[in-house]
């Protein structure tokens, strides 16, 4: 395929999904930096495959990428590809709503990387389960008993933010 | 529950909209990675046929026939994502190779190389394409074939590529007896192969656990396992296996106990049953792995009492970890920086003993004779994560005493790696300020450079910690003698 074509087929592509790609990498890690970083990897690694994904599902392609990009960054630390000299300070993100993804982020922390994700999916999302066990590749019983569990852990932190707010 | 909840996660915003702008710059971006791996490929094909064509005189080629392969490439495969590749390969010749000091295979823009150490001359083994990058290379232990971590096997003079495991294995690792072992990718259990034979499993047999990871001892004969459970029965423990099937089903030898079950988790680092033991990591689930470390554990692997090995300050690398004879030597230590605050430790009878007074050591190593390797930071304190200039020290396990060897100015060495019998070290060498590429150098025994070896690719790291041992494998004559990673 050639490199324009490809470019604009990945355009549209690339509209109707980089935003909500970032968001979802935001929650996922409460890292704007690494959310960013974990975003373009994923969208990167969709551009190289997009003769072959492009006929199936490039959606759930590139969300699974991340959550397997995040879960290895978790177990081996292997995520910085580059370590500038000294930390660059950070840029003023155009995105509003960075400060308040982030403080959701923080409340999610307290689940597990996969479990976390699998909220994202479905409350944030909008995701149903199936689709949710599709895209993680786990059993849907799974699915389920994770966001029962996930629920579980989120209903006092929850209430305590609801609380603040009042 | 449910809308509550929603609402509170709803409240992260709106997903921002993309513009005309980020998307050019990322176009721009996946452009210019493109165009990286092209023009690597190409610088390293034009110098590899200049080289030829100064050193033997029979080649005219000049950098304009770049574009075509060169002869020393054209064994190359090329291999693209969710290509399928036959089961069984050919059988391979032995590795052709210049002189004792053997062979590199290393990873660079996405495609894979074989470096000959001792004239320097490179080809390429695998091409990666559409969006295939090969990773995690080894050599085989009679070097006639290279594996990829994902199972993809071909043989180092070059040919065609084949998947012994199928397409379902990770972590891929060669045992002395010649074969891949790989974990299947759902986790039921690892698959072992030779290049040219039969597919072998070595399952769990249960509906409910599943394997994280896998470590395999010395001479390949058996594996230790870290075992999962499910969300509904949560469960983490360490488990053997038999790899030649002699010895019986899997087996437990270690479970967490309950009261961690729901915040730590089990990860195995390395099994020495002549010793009699697993190493295995027990860590939090949380960010404060990164900053705290996790615990390191020693497990028998016979029926003893606990070993009482508990180190609390580990970093879950397992190239912290290496054998020296019959002492284990670990880099140990709490913080993220790679060698900032990590001492050098000797386990004997998985017992531990301080081996340095403190000090800032990492990526131990253990050298032909005896001593053990590792980098050291020359500061006291890690305050520019990765410009610092990191020299080698070579360590005494008996008595702690310690030589140094720093790099050039301005360079720093990471990682280095012992040859089996000879004392020649390879090492990479890095450009400072600003962070530059990495190279392979080869040391001798003193420590005097000898010559760069070959560029080497971008890996991937975290603080300072690089994950070189997938960057790059070595196999000189002598590799059975040395512990692999």
């Amino acid at each position: 395929m050639t490199s324009s074509r490809r470019d604009r087929e990945f355009r549209a592509f690339y509209f109707a999904e980089a935003g909500r790609l970032k968001r979802f990498a935001l929650l996922l890690t409460g890292d704007p930096d690494l959310a960013e970083d974990l975003a373009q990897e994923a969208l990167l690694r969709a551009y190289r495959a997009w003769g072959r994904i492009k006929g199936e599902h490039p959606g759930p392609y590139v969300r699974r990428t991340l959550v397997n990009l995040h879960r290895n960054s978790l177990r081996r630390r292997l995520v910085e590809r580059r370590h500038p000299a000294r930390p660059p300070e950070p840029e003023p993100s155009r995105d509003r709503h960075v400060h308040d993804a982030l403080q959701v982020a923080e409340v999610l922390k307290v689940l597990s990387p996969i479990r976390r994700a699998t909220v994202i999916l479905r409350f944030y999302e909008d995701l149903p389960e199936a689709e949710i066990a599709r895209l993680l590749e786990r059993p849907i019983g799974t699915v389920k008993s994770d966001l029962h569990r996930a629920l579980k852990q989120l209903r006092p932190l929850v209430e305590d933010q609801i609380q603040e707010a009042r | 529950m449910e809308e509550p909840i929603r609402r509170f996660i709803k409240a992260a915003g709106p997903p921002p909209e993309p513009t005309e702008l980020e998307w050019q710059a990322f176009v721009a971006s996946a452009r210019r990675h493109a165009a990286v791996r092209r023009a690597l490929t190409l610088v390293a094909a034009a110098a590899l046929i200049a080289g030829a064509a100064v050193l033997g005189g029979r080649l005219s080629a000049t950098l304009r026939d770049a574009d075509a392969l060169p002869p020393a490439n054209r064994g190359a495969v090329r291999i693209g994502e969710g290509d399928e590749l036959p089961g069984r390969c050919p059988k391979a010749a032995p590795a052709e190779m210049a002189g004792r000091l053997g062979l590199v295979v290393l990873l660079r823009a996405g495609d894979l190389y074989v470096v000959d150490v001792t004239n320097r001359a490179e080809r390429l083994l695998i091409d990666g394409v559409d969006g295939y990058e090969p990773r995690d290379p080894s050599f085989s232990f009679d070097g006639r074939y290279v594996a990829t971590g994902d199972g993809i096997v071909v043989p180092t003079n070059g040919g065609p590529a084949c998947a012994p495991l199928g397409a379902d294995a990770s972590g891929v690792r060669w045992t002395q007896r010649g074969e891949v072992v790989g974990l299947r990718t759902d986790g039921s259990g690892l698959v072992l192969a030779r290049p040219d034979g039969e597919v072998r499993d070595v399952r769990l047999r249960s509906d409910t656990l599943t394997i994280g990871g896998f470590a395999i001892d010395r001479l390949g004969e058996q594996a230790a396992l870290d075992v999962h459970g499910s969300t509904q029965e949560p469960y983490e423990g360490i488990w053997v296996a038999s790899l030649t099937g002699e010895q019986g089903p899997p087996r437990e030898i270690y479970a967490l106990p309950r009261m961690w079950l729901d915040d730590q988790r089990l990860e195995v680092a390395a099994y020495y049953p002549d010793l009699g033991g697993v190493l295995g990591f027990q860590l939090p689930r949380s960010a404060s792995l990164s900053a705290d470390g996790g615990l390191l554990l020693g497990m028998p692997t016979v029926e003893a009492p606990s070993m009482g090995l508990e180190i609390t300050d580990m970093l879950p690398y397992r190239d912290y970890i290496t054998r020296c004879g019959d002492r284990i030597i670990v880099a140990a230590g709490a913080g993220r920086s790679t060698t900032f605050g990590k001492r050098l430790l000797a386990l004997e009878d998985f017992k531990d003993r301080p081996l340095t007074d403190g000090g800032a050591y990492t990526w131990p190593s253990c050298t032909a004779a005896g001593q053990v390797l590792a980098t050291v930071t020359q500061e006291a304190a890690e305050t520019r994560i990765g410009t610092l200039p990191r020299a080698l020290a070579l360590v005494s396990p008996k008595d702690g005493s310690e030589q140094r060897t720093t790099a050039p100015q301005g360079r720093g060495y990471e990682y280095p790696l012992p040859a089996g019998v000879s004392d020649h070290i390879l090492v990479v060498e890095r450009v400072l300020e600003p962070r530059g590429p990495a190279a392979l150098v080869l040391l001798d025994g003193s420590g005097d450079p000898l010559y760069r070896v070959a560029e080497l690719g971008e890996v991937g790291g975290y603080y300072g910690y690089y994950g070189y041992s997938e960057l790059f494998d070595w196999y000189n004559d002598y590799l059975p003698l040395r512990d692999r990673r």
